[in-house]
């Protein structure tokens, strides 16, 4: 990893503003900066990579989410999908969260990991392996991650910190078969939450909107992409879960989305 | 593209692959990784067109198909074609 050639930036986030992200091509290299705080340096198809973070500016916990996206970032490259995803699973069955910033992921995740009959497995990071059986989520991560207000809602102390940890009652230990992908939007006019299917292309958007990717001019890592997103629209059913933003009312998502994955779970036990 | 003829035929470049989700079609340019979404007219054109139809027998399947005159389907046709080859995602075979 001693190559530096000069970088061609191919993309950056967010696509309007100052970027804060850009990923780049430097001979056989790909790289992703964030910019002021890290680099990821990777051979092209991930046989080898580099996470180097700028000394003494960030905290353990930024460490470990900047490890977290490299590691998704790696993944790409080698034909995998890792989506930007809160999930959970239930009775061997798992569900996907998809969403901006601030749209809710973690804290439905963490509201439905309230009841030990569901298990934490991403709160932002959702590693998907496509396997024999179908399209399974792998457990990624430990804790969700929560905003002050909603941690204050749930009865934690925040602190001064911007995001709070909280543990799960349990943790998933192993894959789970992906039956179903959710977005989540804000919608303060609707009295209570509402499911709405989603269906082809448009299930296919909200996945390609939400998928990590570091590879952008490697056809066959994005051949691999492609295929493997219509792979989980094929076998997973997506809805948009459109809620008020009160917090009062937070409640009555996790019921809207526990009677989905109720029926769910029966489904997946009819002969 | 500056002009299509109805003889015309079109084949997908080797930057191109696409999937079909229920009446739509994306196609990824596996160039720069921009994907691009045909809606169900786009997505039959697209198909048409690359299963070696010329341009003409294109257009009077889709006005056959969708009752629409063979004007307005070549209009359509014609910036759809277009904008494909622009994007380097489709070539005029030769």
């Amino acid at each position: 990893m001693t190559d530096r050639a000069p970088i061609r930036w191919l993309h950056h986030w967010p696509p309007d503003g100052p970027a804060a992200i850009r990923i780049g091509r430097a001979g056989d290299q790909i790289i992703a900066e964030w910019i002021g705080v890290a680099t990821l340096r990777a051979e092209v198809h991930g046989s080898a990579s580099e996470l180097v973070v700028e000394s003494g500016s960030v905290s353990p916990r930024v460490k470990e989410k900047l490890r977290e996206q490299a590691a998704a970032l790696v993944r790409h490259l080698r034909g995998g999908i890792t989506l930007h995803a809160s999930s959970v699973a239930f009775e061997g069955v798992a569900i996907a969260f998809l969403g901006d910033s601030y749209a809710g992921k973690s804290t439905l995740a963490a509201q439905l990991c309230a009841d030990p009959r569901f298990a934490l497995l991403s709160d932002d990071a959702a590693a998907i392996r496509h396997g024999d059986a179908g399209v399974e989520i792998l457990p990624t991560e430990r804790d969700h991650w929560l905003r002050p207000d909603v941690a204050r809602a749930m009865g934690l102390d925040p602190g001064d910190e911007p995001k709070i940890p909280k543990e799960p009652l349990r943790s998933a230990r192993g894959g789970a078969r992906l039956r179903a992908v959710i977005a989540l939007a804000f919608d303060d006019a609707a009295p209570v939450p509402t499911l709405r299917p989603v269906r082809g292309a448009e299930a296919f958007s909200l996945l390609s909107l939400s998928t990590f990717r570091f590879a952008f001019d490697v056809p066959d890592v994005l051949r691999q992409e492609l295929d493997g997103l219509a792979q989980i629209v094929e076998q997973a059913r997506f809805y948009e879960l459109r809620r008020p933003r009160d917090l009062a009312r937070m409640d009555a998502s996790p019921r809207a989305v526990a009677l989905l994955l109720e029926d769910l779970s029966r489904e997946g036990r009819a002969p | 593209m500056t002009t299509t003829d109805l003889d015309d035929r079109f084949r997908p470049t080797a930057q191109a692959h696409a999937r079909r989700f229920d009446r739509e079609v994306v196609v990824l340019d596996l160039g720069g990784g921009k994907y691009y979404s045909l809606d169900e007219v786009g997505a039959v054109i697209w198909e048409k067109l690359t299963s070696g139809l010329s341009l003409g027998e294109v257009v009077e399947q889709i006005a056959a198909a969708y009752d629409v005159d063979e004007e307005t389907a070549l209009r359509d046709a014609r910036r759809i074609t277009g904008e494909l080859v622009a994007a380097g995602l489709l070539e005029r075979q030769t």
